[in-house]
């Protein structure tokens, strides 16, 4: 009878660790997004796309200026410049994305089941270069960001629909990417969520802190410290170097599977980039 | 008994000068103990790289630990290789306890 008693508190131990952990994609979406409206009830839905300025009326006052003027938009002049330049062989950039690469960032990143992996706007014109016989550019900024700046132009106002397959790879990779962002890393023992889901709206030093919910949504940004436009990846290895963790590989397997996770949770929101914070 | 106590004292301070050379020459880590600690050090920061838990400064810490050994600093080279060994192994125990903790910060 004990065996028995066990045998079943254990299974429902297994089963309630299983529901905690294994909630589909869509389940952890709402809840994501819940989470945000209920503890900003002020802050419209819609306007989670603009970050901590979303939040605080002073700093969105002095970002409205600086849009006024973006400092972004030499990044997207070099950036449309360099998407319509053909390659060597004559063939260019809109030749290997649909719609000729326009209007189209809201997609990214997207699990690819031929090669089984995620694959981000900016590994995607990486591909593109060498597979017509160019060499691949450099991932945290530069042509990269300015290209990607220009597709992300081009993609404003469009709704942000990431899709999780129904395959177990993109599944995976959707999960390594939710591990990853509440895993704490780091001499600080730090994890993303700890700073953009429980910190979200407070500060630290000077910095207001942006909630995670539509942070995905203006990628590239112009950075104000880095006086420079620069990518997503580049952005997840400052922030994990801050909290004193070694910073991953940019475009590589750990951050591409974050950016499918965090990008998902905020389908639904309008794609609005290239930004510009601080 | 002038000349024992004389002798006594004479050995006392002898010994005294010996064991105190002996403490000080303890205290001064060998090459070969430093090689040593060094490559421990090293394998517990890649198998905190492994885990995807290696902190940022470890690897500095290690340079900066050989850099002295090479000034002949083998003391403070030493106290280097110490710091990016705990590091190490402060980041592999992360990355075990993260393995099951950051499940309770999901959203739900």
């Amino acid at each position: 009878m004990k065996r028995m008693l066990s045998a079943v508190l254990i299974g429902c131990v297994m089963a309630g660790v299983s529901i905690l952990t294994f909630a589909t994609p869509e389940e952890d979406r709402q809840a994501f997004q819940q989470y945000y409206l209920t503890k900003f009830p002020d802050t419209p839905k819609d306007d989670f796309i603009n970050g901590a300025y979303s939040l605080d009326a002073g700093s969105r006052e002095q970002w409205l200026a600086l849009e006024e003027f973006p400092p972004y938009e030499f990044a997207l002049s070099r950036g449309e410049e360099a998407f319509g330049t053909s390659f060597a062989n004559g063939k260019s950039y809109a030749d290997c994305f649909e719609n000729g690469g326009i209007e189209i960032r809201q997609n990214y990143p997207y699990f690819d089941t031929e090669q089984g992996q995620v694959v981000t706007l900016e590994l995607a014109i990486n591909q593109c270069r060498e597979a017509n016989g160019e060499k691949p550019l450099k991932y945290k900024s530069g042509d990269i960001a300015a290209i990607s700046a220009y597709m992300a132009y081009t993609s404003r106002g469009q709704t942000i629909n990431v899709v999780i397959l129904d395959d177990p790879r993109a599944l995976e990779a959707y999960e390594a990417g939710k591990q990853f962002y509440y895993t704490k890393r780091g001499q600080l023992n730090f994890a993303c969520a700890d700073c953009h889901v429980n910190a979200s709206g407070g500060y630290i030093r000077s910095e207001l802190l942006s909630p995670a919910l539509g942070q995905m949504s203006h990628f590239p940004v112009y950075r104000l410290k880095w006086g420079a436009i620069g990518t997503l990846h580049r952005f997840f290895s400052g922030c994990n170097q801050q909290v004193r963790a070694k910073a991953f590989k940019p475009q590589g397997p750990e951050y591409r599977n974050l950016e499918y996770f965090l990008t998902y949770m905020s389908n639904g929101l309008e794609f609005n980039g290239p930004g510009v914070r601080k | 008994m002038r000349s024992t106590v004389t002798k006594l004292f004479f050995s006392l301070l002898f010994v005294s000068a010996a064991m105190s050379f002996n403490v000080a020459n303890a205290s001064e880590p060998t090459v070969e103990e430093f090689n040593a600690a060094f490559v421990e050090a090293n394998e517990a920061r890649k198998m905190s790289g492994s885990l995807g838990h290696e902190w940022r400064d470890t690897v500095k810490i290690l340079r900066a630990a050989q850099k002295a050994a090479e000034g002949g600093d083998l003391v403070a080279a030493m106290k280097l290789v110490a710091q990016a060994k705990f590091q190490s192994d402060a980041a592999i125990v992360q990355a075990n306890r993260e393995q099951s903790l950051w499940i309770g910060r999901v959203i739900r």
